[in-house]
């Protein structure tokens, strides 16, 4: 049986422990998002509750544990590094296919005009490596670099605001 | 009348004749509004009616929240009038902060009785929501979505699907959808209760919330985490009801529910935040016995024009399954080989351009499977699909998108209960059976729309009238049944598995089956494989088997079996089940036991099916004819 535990724990701890630098974000943003039933056990009998994130994401979509402050300030760099974050493979494969509904995504987050989705993926194509040199790059440093190569493009410097 | 004037008359007779303005004209106005809505009934107006929750009860009305802040009169829960009235008077009073005052706090209500009242904002000045403002900026919204995310048998809140509102942005291209607001409900459980987890899940003790959160969360949670489909039904809301819709979300923050599975669950709590927004929707009021997932799906898709379009996500298994069969066997060995054993790059580089970037990206889906989402993944997997996106990088290939065919979308599965009527005979003696499954789908059911090969059964009664000597019994009262056989897939590593529990007689045994009642439970594990060739898998289970009653010698027994079977679903109308199994008996009534199965079922049409049952059981031997319908 799927270690539901485990994935659960996986995709937040993942993007969060893994790659968090500092935790400078102190327990706020969507990379501090843990899911606190992590035993397998506890995952199956607690079946009837339909619930998987324990920290509870208020409507106000500040996420818990989050001052006004730090929700209000930078709160576009903030989504993009939370897109990161927690999107890191799904944007891995994305680069490199040249295409995809995250990298779309992202470009979006990047202020990118739609219509410059198709440059967009074939030059995160080609800068592959140098975007992802490793495995466990951290998610900053990934927004880092490809605003780094971003801006070295001459049309997409163009076409994307929020780099 | 002029109210105004009347009270400056009186207070003009019985004080001096200095006056307040202000204080004076805002408990008139007050008194004005509230007369107002008095004589326009507001208070039992079907508007004000879903915006509170209440429903109607022998004792009165009676809201669905639990008492708390969504109340602002302390009798609110139970009194439409006493809310509406107190909720007026707080539109007027300042707070702490300009988030906490009333209008901010309960928005739609607010736009609702000006909308009937007419407010005057010479007397009651409109506030300034900052917080409100923010969050209707943030979602921008343009339309909603319902999304059903589909059954995963793995995890009892999940067997039965689950939905969530989804809210698609303003300026975004329709299809991007991943940085929209889900809007989602769920039990909060602040406990780690272990056994009694499940029961308090149950029976209410977990307050049921509201939260949001990027959609991009829940489908790294369903479509990948569990590997379950999506499915995205966009509904047309007008751009009123849609504004109603977001005011109306933002007001349930205060809002706590007792969470009940089997029927306040997360798919119910979802229908009176559309009534709120539409009345005309008219959706599910009041209690239900019981809501499944599906049905919520097919009840917005019977009002007419409500549902605009449907759209399939697939989960990252399914996306993987379809990717590898667009390969050819030698790209798929050589796919496997790169995930599995990081071996075959060779035979890879002999391959054109387009065909390689394929098998690297298909290969890069199964490491992804491999790695599972885990926290500490092994470093060599890692290693390997960063090693394997470079090398599709290095292609400069980019792959067309290529969407994954969508299987039956749920709402076009059976309906969700069942019932037969049927003539059979045990040991040769005639009976009449009947029977009632309220969930939810078994492999003798019309397969398509729910997971292959599974079966998930709750609370099934079947009763039984022996002609011969004239009683009606119960035959057995089924508390769950699960089965899930996985085939035997070289990618996908997954056991099967079955679980069974339910007052049974038995039979077997030879005496009276209304005198053979018993509790029993069965669990077993093993393998499946699909017959090459053929719609139909060959399952084996170890198991193990134990039954409670009287009838038993020290009224138990339990001990170890196993189960083998064959399921052929043909054509999609015809479906045969034939099983054989064996216990050992070791504990109580020990002995060995021999049970024999065979069963076939044959649509009419969409809800009706005959199906015939032969059982070969210990002692006894059973033959049955049944017509079934769903409902």
């Amino acid at each position: 049986m799927r270690k539901i535990a485990t994935l659960a724990a996986g995709a937040m701890l993942f993007a969060a422990v893994a790659f968090a630098g500092t935790q400078n974000d102190a327990g706020c943003g969507v990379g501090s998002l843990i899911f606190k039933n992590n035993d397998m056990v506890s995952q199956v009998l607690a079946g009837t509750t339909n619930q998987y994130l324990s920290q509870s994401l208020s409507i106000t979509t500040g996420v818990a544990g989050c001052t006004a402050a730090q929700n209000r300030t930078a709160s576009i760099e903030r989504a993009q590094k939370n897109f990161v974050a927690a999107n890191y493979r799904n944007l891995s494969r994305d680069m490199a296919q040249g295409q995809g509904e995250y990298l779309n995504s992202l470009a979006d987050l990047l202020g990118c005009s739609p219509s410059s989705a198709p440059s967009f993926g074939k030059m995160t194509q080609k800068n592959y490596s140098h975007i992802f040199p490793g495995n466990t790059t951290a998610p900053e440093k990934v927004l880092g670099t490809l605003k780094i190569d971003v801006k070295k493009d001459a049309s997409l410097a163009q076409s994307c605001k929020l780099i | 009348m002029r109210p105004r004037l009347f009270v400056s008359a009186l207070l003009a007779a019985a004080l001096s004749s200095i006056s307040i303005p202000g204080a004076r004209a805002a408990g008139d106005y007050q008194a004005v509004l509230q007369a107002r809505a008095g004589k326009l009934s507001l208070a039992r107006d079907q508007e004000w009616l879903n915006l509170l929750h209440y429903g109607w009860t022998l004792t009165g009305f009676h809201s669905q929240v639990s008492p708390g802040p969504f109340f602002i009169s302390p009798k609110g829960r139970t009194d439409p009038q006493a809310e509406l009235s107190a909720d007026l008077a707080a539109f007027f009073k300042d707070a702490k902060s300009p988030d906490d005052q009333a209008q901010c706090r309960f928005p739609a209500r607010y736009a609702w009785l000006d909308s009937k009242l007419h407010f005057d904002p010479a007397e009651l000045a409109p506030r300034a929501c900052p917080l409100l403002d923010r969050w209707r900026q943030k979602l921008s919204a343009q339309s909603v979505s319902m999304v059903f995310a589909s059954a995963y048998l793995d995890n009892p809140s999940s067997m039965y699907g689950h939905t969530f509102l989804l809210v698609h942005h303003a300026g975004r291209p329709a299809d991007e959808r991943l940085l929209d607001y889900a809007v989602n409900y769920a039990a909060h459980a602040d406990t780690n209760d272990g056994m009694l987890f499940a029961v308090d899940g149950l029976t209410g003790v977990f307050p049921g919330r509201y939260s949001a959160m990027p959609y991009y969360l829940k489908v790294q949670e369903y479509a990948n985490l569990e590997s379950r489909d999506l499915w995205e039904y966009q509904l047309n809301l007008s751009s009123a009801a849609l504004s109603r819709l977001i005011d109306h979300i933002w007001e349930m923050r205060a809002a706590v529910f007792p969470y009940y599975f089997f029927n306040r669950n997360c798919s119910y709590e979802l229908l009176p935040l559309l009534n709120a927004a539409d009345p005309g929707l008219d959706l599910a009021r009041g209690w239900p016995l019981y809501v499944i997932p599906a049905d919520t799906v097919r009840l917005l898709k019977s009002r007419p024009g409500l549902v605009a379009q449907r759209t399939y996500r697939p989960s990252h298994v399914s996306r993987m399954i379809y990717d590898r069969s667009r390969l050819t066997p030698l790209e798929t060995a050589i796919a496997g080989d790169l995930a599995r054993r990081g071996s075959g790059w060779k035979r890879l580089a002999a391959l054109p351009a387009a065909e390689e970037a394929r098998t690297l990206l298909t290969s890069s889906e199964y490491l992804e499977y491999l790695i599972d989402y885990r926290k500490n993944a092994a470093p060599e997997l890692l290693n390997r699909q960063l090693k394997t996106y470079d090398a599709l990088a290095k292609t400069g290939v980019v792959l067309p998108e290529n969407p994954v065919p969508p299987p039956t979308p749920p709402e076009s599965g059976h309906l969700s209960g069942r019932l037969s009527l049927g003539y059979g005979a045990l040991d040769g003696r005639g009976f009449e059976d009947f029977s009632v499954r309220p969930a939810l789908h078994s492999p003798l059911d019309p397969p398509q729309g729910y997971a292959p090969w599974s079966a998930l059964e709750m609370l099934g009664l079947d009763l039984r009238h022996e002609n011969r000597a004239g009683r009606t019994y119960i035959n057995s009262l089924s508390l769950i049944h699960i089965l899930s056989l996985a085939p035997l897939d070289p990618w996908i590593k997954k056991p099967s598995w079955e679980i069974t529990a339910g007052l049974r007689q038995a039979e077997e045994l030879g005496k009276a089956p209304w005198a053979s009642q018993y509790f029993g439970a069965t669990v077993g594990s093993g393998a499946a494989v699909k017959i090459p060739g053929l719609p139909a898998v060959l399952y084996a289970l170890g198991e193990l088997d134990g039954g409670a009653g009287a009838v038993f010698r020290d009224d138990g027994r339990l001990g170890p079996g196993a189960s083998g079977g064959v399921i052929i679903s043909l054509k999609s109308r015809w479906r045969l089940w034939a099983d054989a199994s064996y216990w050992r008996y070791v504990l109580g009534e020990t002995g060995g036991q021999v049970r024999l199965r065979a069963s076939a079922a044959l649509d009419l049409s969409r809800n009706w099916s005959v199906q015939f049952h032969a059982e070969r059981y210990g002692l006894a031997h059973e033959l049955d004819a049944s017509l079934v319908r769903y409902f």
